[in-house]
């Protein structure tokens, strides 16, 4: 046909361009499917967790001990402020005006003026204002500009119309309209054209209404501040200002949280350009770079540039160098021995650890997790390696030198191999030193820890130096080849591509951080949560907010909470730093979260999941009760899903739920808080010895001990420790932290027992040892006046002499007595009769599924350590340690026959919590009761060691007891008159049928423990609120200790 | 028996514009069937978006009612352009093309501005009229008309074709409109083809096209949102990247590939795409319809949609081989590539196979003036094809 030919080509070429599309839309609709998909679901669907609630503590009597408290909060959401309060408008729209930043505070002097200048704007003025024009605004002149894309103004335009027509209140049909007037309609004042727009009835009352506004909105600021209590910490810094009612603090808080929302969304825009965080360099190398594209942006002045760049290293260095990372790395170190591998290994471990610190947050997290990336395969640096890519040209391209900035890349030391027999070595070459060595060979986790921390610190805060220091070379280097710009300056540009895909997401960057909320206030007063919530709009910004915390109770009088340091503390998820999902659980949820579909099975997954994790701000226990029993106290959040739209018509529709909330179980503690109050006054003010020649003023003035009441099937009573705080332990200082430890279930220093150790031996003597009762070796007088067995020093002279059998030698406490029988014993059978007797192990307090670490258990000593010194060691000085508990656990067992296995919690919810299984002593009736009837006449017949103090007479109830002494010095100190020691006494009561055991531990006494400690358990079992709990446990049925 | 040309002189009033003359039997129903289906799906398209609105409580979103109504206007015109006269049309082309060129001029006089763009003259009948959309057809018109003698052999036929072309794409690009503005060149350079001009020349022209293109990007001679879209789309041809930048310039971008690439084989279904539901795609009525379709018709569903614009434009181009009459051919041929440039803009944009730009789907996408446009030039396209004039041109004659 005619003319076909002609449009044979087109239609060809129609046919290719179909098959285009559609093999387009093949690879995004099916090749791409799920990635789309993905997306799709997430803009969709809206996962919400519901967050349970942490189960409360109680006492055995069921008073409350802590629980989660809801309470209100009064928090801030800057980005509302800056567009719907008038303050806030203000400063910003005065901002963009004059191109500088404009504080709170300036911008309140001047609000009602400026205001009126604002609206007296108009369209028109705006529009040539975008493109360049100057502008005069009653005394302020803005020149004009050649290059209106360099002073960003038409941003500041389109900001100045937002803020003008807010503040006039125009609504979006006003908005609208606005926008859509032509001519000379642009050239009225945006006040007038809200008189034409019907918005005011005149521009006299237009402008009436503005200045009453402004007026209004300091008034508001001035009454909230008022009716809040500033006294926690709060949206930033604390400052000189605080105090409750001050408008001026409130003004500073916003301003903080101004310059936080900036500073945030400043440092994401230079990530960005970059690829790391600013903090990474010291700010003169910082400033060092091209940054008025930022400054610019944010309408900073260089000084506020400045402040921002030193702010970022700062908190980079404080909070995730020496902070986070030194104490997440120490952490991990810690735990390496227990991997089983050679010191040498360690030390290669801890260099790669140390080095993920500088290859980026994600591979920290991810050497923290699973195993680190070895450091001699270290091939990037963060800032460092960034330096060859991120600048405009290749001019200014920044070649990497030959020398490398961290030791990690020096190519000698990543030839050095592994050396074990200078296992450390490698790490001290890498700048390490030999405080690593030294902690990990420390047994105790806690104490590698605390060694570790310093260690680590240092290590990382002389590589983070040597990095600065190469960083400044390479730079200087480029920089004195750069032409100085117009101010004189010589600074390194970064590449337009990079600083245009910063400057585009900086605003959403601002309006993301502006939107997060800050806490102002908490428990501010009711009438200023009722202020809030019944003038939104006028508090434009300011919310209030349930929030759940984590009370501990106290009465009225008390300035803390009994046991505070037994019943332990929580953090906040976020604050711990690490979660309770791996970072591979973590990835999983989130996929499972964003998937469009999800069968049965992932379903599953995710509801367990969502179960496991945290929110950022929920509690998890950190110390004691709370940690250790974390797993049920803390519940399992619920997660429903819904379609992300406000304005659903039917909520019920839309709401798919994955997973019913569980709230965290209640504890019911086997401590009677009234009981454990008396201990603790009992510790905090200790009754001296009558007599005043065996008083140590010292530790009366400030005395330092645990106390703890046990039933003889393990229950826990009281578990006392002096000294308590006498405020807030979030008040109080490191130095007073460490003092008010708890001390019952710990020994947070070297804690032999001393002659209370005698008995257990005894029993065991007796038994597996024949240990003839009537034996008696002699306790002769030595050369320096004391009496005492090979050198060993007995009690002072008089006491008792000579030949003494093993009733006296108990009764009297006779080191020498004790001193012979660990010489016939042997080492070997010393270790076995602490043993047996529970010492060097688990009370069982901590029960199976526990989580955190509630007691110490310090380890049996070595065979060696006691065979050296075996007379010290039968008297229970030099190489034995224990904690209070663990003697009072002992002393249950040698009282019934049975160890008990202790507990701290009686129920979980309404089950019994699990326990640790008691077991029968190998001891026979016979030997235990040999031991019994001494350790009776310790305190009822005269001469006993606890004889003064703890007889019927004193005590009102028939005790049996043993003391003990410790020496902590081989000869005292100069200065001192006597050598430092601990004093203990531990028994039961009543003695024919024992229901109750303490043990009075006073720590770092220079008086024996008849003038310390039998004195302190004398007022103890005097006092009635004990009294009442002893006798309690004596009316109770006897319960069969559980086997 | 067809007429003598003298023969129009004596009618009189609408008669010499319009004529019933049709060969109803050579009238390509099955192209205004498929048309007809097109704009009835986009009105069902259109209706699950106005439903899902109602159902979600937004407001501001399409408005089906308000298409409805453009919808009736917009008939008229296509009942108008089937029944004009070819010849009149032939004759008063320079007519038309001097009132779209007027329209164009009056738009920065009149025109209403938004978002920063004066495109459209506000009529009293509460209806925005573009006139660059009629500005296409005009455009169609005039260069059949200029072509319809020449043959392209000298270089002032080129010129003043250039001039035809030129003039009122500079005119739209300054409202500014550049999208609007470069999918006349495909167009252009479709009929110049049509009229004879050599494939070789023509890819020249193309390729100083990409030039002149690849220069303005270089150099910045076009606006900053110009410039960014272009980087945007240069950025985010791949998914990852394009996720990254979904909260910066890349949001439309985004929002639209997310649509299309949920549909997957089948589609999500009228009306619960996330498009739809969410609500967040932007100009899901008009600029992306194309997306909101794909998610909820499918890879399958496109096909189909694909296929009948595509059937469309070779009926029309296949009508227009049919045609003996040079004018007519041009005209209807014109047209058949006016429909294919929207389809392939506005799809290739969606699908981030071109930088962004705001370009409707002929009778699928709301907007009364691209409707306007679009059934006017189906009525002159199909009726012109209907008529087949007589004509002593050359190409009568060729075999």
């Amino acid at each position: 046909m005619i003319g076909r030919r002609r449009t044979g080509l087109p239609i060809a070429c129609l046919c290719a361009g179909a098959l285009v599309l559609l093999a387009r839309l093949f690879q995004v609709q099916v090749l791409e499917r799920e990635v789309w998909a993905e997306q799709a679901a997430s803009l969709v669907r809206t996962g919400e967790v519901v967050p349970f609630r942490r189960g409360e503590i109680r006492d055995a009597q069921g008073a409350l001990l802590a629980r989660d408290d809801s309470a209100y909060e009064l928090v801030l959401r800057y980005r509302d402020f800056r567009r719907g309060f008038p303050l806030g408008q203000i400063a910003h729209a005065r901002a963009a005006l004059e191109g500088r930043a404009v504080s709170l505070d300036e911008a309140a002097l001047h609000l009602e003026s400026w205001a009126l200048e604002l609206v007296s704007l108009s369209p028109a003025d705006l529009d040539q204002f975008g493109r360049g024009a100057g502008l005069r605004l009653g005394g302020l002149l803005v020149q004009p500009t050649a290059r209106p894309e360099r002073e960003d103004r038409r941003a500041r335009a389109l900001d100045l119309q937002f803020y003008a027509t807010a503040l006039l209140g125009y609504d979006t049909r006003a908005s609208r309209a606005a926008r859509k007037l032509e001519g000379e309609a642009r050239r009225k004042s945006f006040l007038d054209l809200s008189v034409q727009l019907g918005l005011h009835a005149s521009p006299e009352r237009a402008r009436a209404e503005l200045c009453a506004r402004a007026a209004t909105a300091l008034e508001d600021l001035r009454s909230l501040a008022a009716l809040c209590e500033f006294d926690s910490p709060a949206a930033g810094e604390p400052n000189g200002a605080r105090a409750a009612g001050d408008a001026d603090w409130l003004l500073a808080e916003l301003e903080l949280a101004r310059v936080g929302v900036e500073d945030l969304a400043a440092s994401w825009a230079f990530e960005q350009a970059t690829g790391f965080a600013p903090g990474r360099l010291e700010p003169e190398l910082l400033l060092a770079l091209d940054l008025d594209w930022l400054r610019t942006a944010l309408r900073w002045e260089a000084r506020r540039l400045e402040s921002w760049a030193r702010g970022a290293r700062a908190r980079w260095r404080t909070r995730f160098l020496l902070g986070r990372a030194a104490d997440e790395i120490a952490r991990a170190c810690a735990q390496l021995p227990g991997r089983n591998q050679p010191p040498e290994w360690i030390a290669d471990h801890v260099l790669s650890l140390c080095a993920s610190v500088w290859s980026g947050d994600t591979d920290l997290q991810r050497a923290l997790a699973e195993d680190p990336e070895p450091w001699r395969e270290m091939r990037h640096v963060l800032a460092w390696s960034h330096l060859a890519d991120i600048f405009a040209d290749d001019a200014e391209r920044i070649d990497a030198p030959s020398a490398h900035p961290l030791p990690c890349f020096d190519p000698e030391l990543r030839d050095t191999p592994l050396d074990p027999a200078q296992p450390w070595a490698l790490l001290e070459r890498a700048g390490g030193t030999s405080a690593f060595g030294e902690a990990f060979t420390r047994s105790r986790e806690s104490e590698r820890v605390a060694g570790l921390s310093v260690a680590v610190r240092a290590l990382l805060e002389s590589w983070e130096a040597r990095l600065q220091l190469a960083l400044l070379r390479r730079i200087e280097a480029r920089l004195s080849d750069v032409e100085p710009d117009a101010t004189g300056a010589r600074r390194l540009v970064l590449s337009a591509d990079r600083i245009r895909r910063a400057i585009q997401g900086l605003p959403y960057a601002l309006k993301d951080y502006g939107s997060r909320e800050l806490t102002l206030a908490r428990r501010p007063a009711f009438e200023a949560i009722a202020m809030v919530e019944r003038a939104p709009l006028r508090l434009r910004g300011f919310d209030a907010r349930l929030e759940s915390r984590r009370e501990h109770l106290h009465g009225v009088d008390e300035p803390v909470v009994p046991a505070w340091a037994l019943l332990g503390a929580v953090a906040r998820a976020l604050d711990v730093g690490l979660d309770v999902l791996t970072p591979a659980r973590r990835v999983r949820l989130a996929e499972l979260r964003r998937a469009p579909e999800r069968d049965e099975e992932e379903e599953r997954e995710l509801a367990e999941l969502v179960g496991d994790a945290l929110l950022s701000e929920q509690a998890r226990g950190v110390a004691g009760i709370e940690a250790c029993f974390d797993p049920w106290l803390r519940g399992k959040n619920g997660y429903r899903e819904r379609l992300s739209l406000e304005d659903a018509a039917d909520e019920n529709e839309f709401v798919h739920r994955v997973r019913e909330v569980e709230h965290g179980a209640p504890l019911h503690l086997t401590l009677d808080l009234a009981a454990q109050r008396a201990a603790e006054r009992v510790l905090s003010v200790p009754e001296p010895d009558p007599d005043e020649r065996f008083r140590d003023e010292g530790w009366l003035g400030a005395p330092k001990g645990a106390i703890v009441l046990m039933t003889i099937d393990g229950a826990i009573g009281v578990a006392a420790s002096g000294p308590q705080p006498r405020v807030e332990p979030s008040e109080l200082s490191a130095e007073e932290r460490a003092r008010c430890i708890e001390r019952a279930l710990h020994a947070p220093g070297f804690q032999p027992p001393g002659s209370v150790i005698k008995p257990l031996e005894a029993a065991w003597a007796l038994e597996r040892l024949a240990l003839d009762r009537r034996a008696s070796p002699i306790c002769a007088r030595q050369a320096d006046g004391y009496a005492g067995y090979k050198g060993l020093r007995c009690s002072e002279a008089g006491s008792h002499s000579g030949a003494i059998d093993l009733f006296h030698a108990l009764k009297y406490s006779c080191n020498s007595y004790f001193a012979w029988l660990g010489e016939r014993a042997g080492a070997q059978d010393l270790l076995d009769a602490w043993s047996c007797f529970g010492l060097g192990s688990a009370t069982g307090v901590r029960p199976v599924g526990a989580g955190g670490r509630i007691e110490d258990v310090p380890r049996l000593p070595s065979l060696a350590s006691v065979e050296r010194d075996k007379l010290r060691a039968a008297n229970g000085l030099v190489v034995l340690q224990v904690t209070p508990l663990q003697l009072a656990r002992a002393f249950a067992g040698l009282a019934s026959g049975v160890l008990p296995a202790a507990r701290l919690v009686e129920t979980i919810g309404e089950q019994p919590a699990p326990r640790g299984e008691a077991r029968a002593l190998p001891l026979s009736a016979a030997s235990l009761d040999s031991v019994r009837d001494a350790l009776a006449a310790v305190v009822s017949e005269s001469g006993g060691t606890g004889y003064r103090a703890l007889n019927r007479a004193e005590v009102g109830y028939t005790v049996a007891a043993k003391t003990g002494s410790a020496d902590l010095q081989d000869r005292p100190k100069e200065g001192d008159p006597k050598v430092l020691k601990h004093g203990w006494v531990a028994g039961w009561l009543p003695v024919d049928q024992p229901r109750v055991v303490f043990v009075v531990f006073c720590a770092e006494t220079r008086v024996s423990s008849s003038h310390s400690a039998v004195w302190v358990a004398r007022q103890l079992l005097r006092d009635p609120a004990i009294v009442r709990w002893i006798d309690a446990q004596i009316a109770a049925p006897a319960k069969a200790v559980e086997r | 028996m067809s007429r003598s040309p003298g023969y129009e002189t004596r009618r009189r009033g609408l008669a010499r514009l319009f004529s019933t003359d049709i060969e109803w039997s050579r009238f390509d129903w099955h192209l205004l069937t498929l048309a007809l289906l097109l704009c009835g799906a986009g009105l069902l398209s259109l209706h699950a978006m106005a439903e899902a609105d109602a159902r979600f409580d937004r407001a501001g979103g399409p408005d089906f009612e308000g298409q409805l109504q453009k919808l009736a206007l917009a008939l008229p015109c296509l009942l108008a352009g089937l029944h004009l006269r070819t010849g009149w049309l032939r004759r008063h082309a320079w007519w038309i093309g001097a009132a779209a060129l007027l329209l164009l001029v009056l738009v920065p006089i009149i025109g209403q501005e938004r978002n920063h763009a004066r495109r459209w003259i506000p009529l009293p009948i509460g209806f925005d009229l573009q006139p660059s959309e009629l500005a296409k057809v005009a455009l169609v018109v005039v260069l059949a008309k200029l072509l319809y003698r020449s043959r392209l052999d000298r270089a002032r036929d080129w010129l003043l074709a250039a001039a035809a072309v030129l003039v009122p794409m500079v005119l739209v690009a300054r409202q500014p409109d550049l999208g609007t503005a470069l999918c006349m060149a495909p167009i252009a350079l479709g009929v110049l083809y049509l009229a004879g001009a050599s494939a070789r020349r023509l890819g020249l022209l193309c390729a100083c096209f990409a030039l002149l293109a690849l220069c303005a990007v270089q150099f910045e001679w076009v606006r900053d949102y110009q410039l960014q879209r272009v980087r945007t789309w240069l950025g985010t041809v791949e998914a990852a990247p394009l996720i990254d930048a979904r909260n910066g310039a890349a949001f439309h971008v985004y929002h639209a590939r997310v649509a299309i690439g949920n549909g997957g084989w089948f589609g999500t279904g009228l009306g619960r795409g996330v498009s739809n539901v969410a609500g967040h795609l932007p100009e899901r009525d008009c600029d992306s319809a194309f997306a909101v379709l794909a998610e909820e018709g499918g890879w399958f569903g496109m096909v189909a949609l694909i296929g009948g614009y595509l059937l469309l434009c070779v009926g029309l181009l296949h009508a227009a081989s049919a045609q003996r009459e040079r004018f007519s051919r041009l005209v209807v041929g014109g047209v058949g590539l006016y429909f294919a440039a929207h389809l392939f803009i506005h799809a290739g944009v969606n699908l981030g196979l071109v930088p962004l730009t705001g370009l409707p789907l002929p009778l699928f996408s709301t907007g009364g003036s691209s409707l306007l446009a679009s059934f006017t030039a189906l009525g002159l396209a199909l009726g012109t094809s209907a008529r087949r004039e007589a004509a002593l041109d050359e190409d009568s004659f060729r075999d």
